[in-house]
Formats: structure tokens, sequence, C-alpha cells
């Protein structure tokens, strides 16, 4: 069945045809989930609000850009809106004169549990900016915008992230990876 | 010597490996919310149904009001009393009122002279054209012209029990029928009638849904074009779908027996002739009565475990 004819079945809210899309696509927005939120309950929570909105709201996918990014979406502002509750972002400390060089490594792969670690590693400041700027592609600016930050503040989070992560991952023993043991 | 990475992108070629199927309970917890959704959804239909066929009523118990009251002053302006409306001999006098009134809204004034009086078009009673529009297209028809009956729209998951693996052993031959779902809102049927070994005939069939209706696509005779049935009664035990088109078949009845066997019928309006082809056709896998065929079909042995498995 092909992406279309799973979501016009899915716009006349056919059970089936509802489950094969949840199919196709949770396993994704389960990765997605546990990117945002540390407790794999929440996570799959998380995960169902999401999707919840993506069955009874499918009228409004308009049908240009990908499906599963606008899923993804969808599902990434559900995790934010459940960090929102628990989190202020505002608290964060802001760093503006950090400024670390990128240091690179020549580690090709991470274990998944190996990037769980890491994540859950950062404070949740950190860890949101770094997944909305890594992994969703977002500017300073709109990650400043979704969680009320100032700009630089998401700067700076960004920066440290990525110097935790990088001390973390030399403590993993990760070969190849620069300064290892450093920083 | 590796290539160098950023550990953004460490991160970012190796995300997928945080996918992972969510457990089962998951997603029972997202269907019950789904149905309950979809229940409140058909609740506040029904509320917005139910709202507009009281605007409704009151409005038109306002007018028939207004009406009446209109049509007592008349009266009453012409002499009437209130104790002759009540009395039923008197009802030439409301005919006598409504005759005045609607001769007093169709007054002719008289225009140049010169001037012919033309009959106005009036599209609501040109019957040619509604007539028309009825038999252009026989789907149409058949739409207008089927009771519908069924309290609910049934789901493909209604019709699973079809699937697989049927058989009868009938006087001229083993008549088999196999059922796959082909699309989420499609089954699709072939039957065979095999003797000696050799397949003799074969036929199929097509149960399917369109926007919000499921057919039945039968072929009759073996040169014309498959016929569809809509469902217009459906229960756990029986569906019924309807050509009003057709004199024979004009009912095609699916009836489920108890574990592993069904029965298909096809019903005429009222008398009925075969054609020879249709008979040539029809009797390959049906029994042909007096009043309409009927086909009883078995399960297989293995289909029947695996159905007894699950139950």
């Amino acid at each position: 069945m092909t992406e279309a004819h799973l979501i016009e079945a899915c716009k006349r809210q056919e059970p089936e045809a509802q489950k094969l899309l949840y199919d196709r696509y949770a396993p994704t927005m389960l990765g997605v989930c546990k990117r945002y939120i540390r407790n794999r309950q929440d996570a799959e929570d998380v995960l169902i609000e999401g999707f919840f909105k993506v069955l009874t709201k499918i009228d409004m996918y308009s049908g240009s850009g990908s499906f599963e990014g606008w899923i993804r979406r969808i599902v990434v502002n559900e995790a934010l809106m459940f960090l929102r509750k628990r989190n202020n972002f505002h608290l964060s400390i802001e760093a503006d004169d950090i400024d670390l060089p990128k240091k690179p490594t020549t580690v090709e792969e991470l274990a998944a549990q190996d990037i769980l670690d890491l994540l859950d590693e950062l404070p949740t400041g950190y860890r949101t900016v770094f997944n909305l700027y890594v992994l969703e592609g977002l500017k300073h600016r709109e990650i400043a915008q979704e969680l009320g930050i100032s700009i630089n503040t998401s700067k700076s989070q960004l920066i440290l992230a990525r110097k935790r992560m990088q001390e973390l991952l030399a403590q993993k023993a990760y070969p190849g990876i620069e300064g290892r043991g450093k920083n | 010597m590796s290539k160098q990475k950023d550990i953004f992108d460490l991160f970012r070629d190796n995300q997928h490996k945080l996918d992972e199927t969510p457990s089962r309970q998951s997603w029972q917890r997202l269907e019950r919310r789904l149905q309950k959704h979809q229940r409140r959804n058909n609740r506040s239909i029904m509320r917005y149904v139910m709202m507009a066929a009281a605007v409704l009523l009151v409005f038109a118990v306002l007018s028939a009001l207004t009406t009446l009251f209109e049509r007592q002053d008349l009266l009453f302006s012409k002499g009437y009393t209130p104790e002759d409306l009540q009395t039923e001999a008197d009802s030439s006098a409301y005919q006598l009122v409504d005759q005045r009134v609607y001769q007093d809204a169709s007054t002719i004034t008289e225009g140049e002279s010169g001037r012919q009086v033309v009959p106005g078009e009036n599209a609501f009673y040109d019957n040619a054209a509604v007539a028309k529009s009825k038999t252009d297209n026989p789907l149409v028809e058949e739409l207008l012209n089927t009771p519908r009956y069924t309290p609910r729209a049934p789901a493909t998951s209604d019709f699973k029990w079809l699937l697989g693996d049927w058989k009868s052993n009938t006087e001229r031959g083993f008549s088999y029928e196999h059922w796959e779902q082909t699309d989420l809102t499609e089954l699709r049927g072939t039957g065979h009638l095999v003797v000696d070994g050799d397949t003799v005939f074969m036929e199929k069939m097509r149960l399917y849904r369109q926007n919000d209706d499921w057919f039945w696509e039968m072929q009759l005779d073996a040169y014309a074009k498959p016929v569809r049935y809509r469902l217009t009664q459906f229960s756990e035990e029986s569906a019924v779908f309807e050509n009003p088109n057709y004199d024979f078949p004009n009912k095609l009845v699916l009836k489920r027996h108890a574990r592993g066997e069904f029965s298909t019928f096809l019903l005429p309006k009222s008398e009925f002739q075969l054609t020879p082809a249709m008979l040539d056709f029809l009797q390959q896998r049906n029994v042909v009565l007096m009043d309409g065929t009927v086909r009883n079909m078995w399960r297989t042995i293995p289909d029947l475990t695996k159905q007894l498995e699950k139950e």
C-alpha cells in the first residue's frame, strides 16, 4: 500500500489503516521521543499523544512536504510540551563567551545504548537544544522561540552540550576520539 | 586514515539506532483513545443534527401558527365566526379563503398592448428534466432507489471470516472457493469447478468498499461484464447486497452458518427466467431452484483447523 493510499484511508478513520500507519512510523518516532525524554514510559506516553494527534488531525496534512516530516514535527512538539511542563528552560546559565573549537573524531559508529547514555548525562536544557539544533535542524532563533529562551542561551547550551559530550565520549574510551581523557 | 567526524555528525548518522518498536500496550492505549474520540465525534454530530431538527421544528410550528392566524383573520373579515372554523362542514370556508389568497397573489396587471403572456420557466416542475437526471446514470438510480438498512458501516474485519479456502463436493464435481484480502477495503475471491482433476470452470468475485458503500461484484454469465450489488443489510450472520436494476439476481445474500460453513443465495425480484448463458454459468457452482440459486461452501480442513485454533 502506498503512502498516499494509507493517508487517504486514515482520513476516512479506517482502523486497519490507522494501525498500519502506526506500525510503519512508531518505531522511528519512539526513537525521536527517547532522544528528548529520559524515562522510557514517559517517552511512550508522548508517542501515544503524538500519534493520537496525527491520526485525529490527519485532515490537516496538506500533502506538500514529507509525511514523515509532518509526523515528526507533531511528535517533537509533543515532547517539547511534555518538557515545558517539567522544566524551566530560563534557568539555564547563559554562556556567551564560550567558544570551543570543534573536535573531530574518527569514531564512525555509536551504539544505541551509548547514544542514550550520552544524552542522559546532559542536563535537560542542553539535551533539548542539542536535539533541536543537531537532529531537527532548527536555527538558534527558532529554538529560542520554541523554548522561550534567548538566542544566546540557545547558542551557549549547544556549545556546552558539545563540550560535555566530547568529555563523555572520551570517558567511554571510544578509540579515535581526539583529546581523549582531556577537557 | 579514517574519515574524521564532528560529534554532532556522529549523532546524526547513528540516531536511527534508537528506533524501537513500542510496547503492545502503547497501541492498545492509542486504539482505545481513538475509539473514544470517534464515539464522542459521533455523539456531537448527533447533537448538531438534533439541534438543527429542533430549530426546524420550532420554525415549522411558528410558520404553521402564523398561517393559521392569517387565515382566521381573513375568515373573520368575511364574517365567519370562530365557531364556524371548528365544524368539519365548513372546510369549504378554508377553500374559499385559499382561493381568494391565491387570486390576490396572482393578480395580473395588464401591460402595454401587443405584449404577450408567455409561460415562465420553472425548473422545479420541469418533469422532463427531473426524469432525465434520474435515468442518465444507472449507478445514481441504483443508489437512489435502494433502501439502506445498514445500522452501522461494516469494517473490512467484519468480512475477514470469508478469507481462506472453501470447498464443496457437488454432483458436477469439486467446487473450490478461495478468498484473499487485496487491499485495506477489498477482498477478492475465485471459484473453481474441478472435474477429474481438471478445472472446467472459473469465476471471480470481489467484495470491496467504495466511499461509504460496500459492493459485491460478480459475473452472471461467461460473456457479460461483472455486475455489482450494493450492501443494504448487514449483521454478523448475514449480508444482503442488492441491485434494483436487475430482476435476477436482484439480491445476493451471504449467510454465515456455524463454524466452517456459509451459503450464497441469489434471489430474484419476482418471477424470473434465466437466459441460457446465465443458466450455463450459474449452474456450474450453484444449485438452481425455482426461487433462486444456492451454494453451500465448507472450510477446507487446514483452514478449519486454523480457525478453530483461533477461536
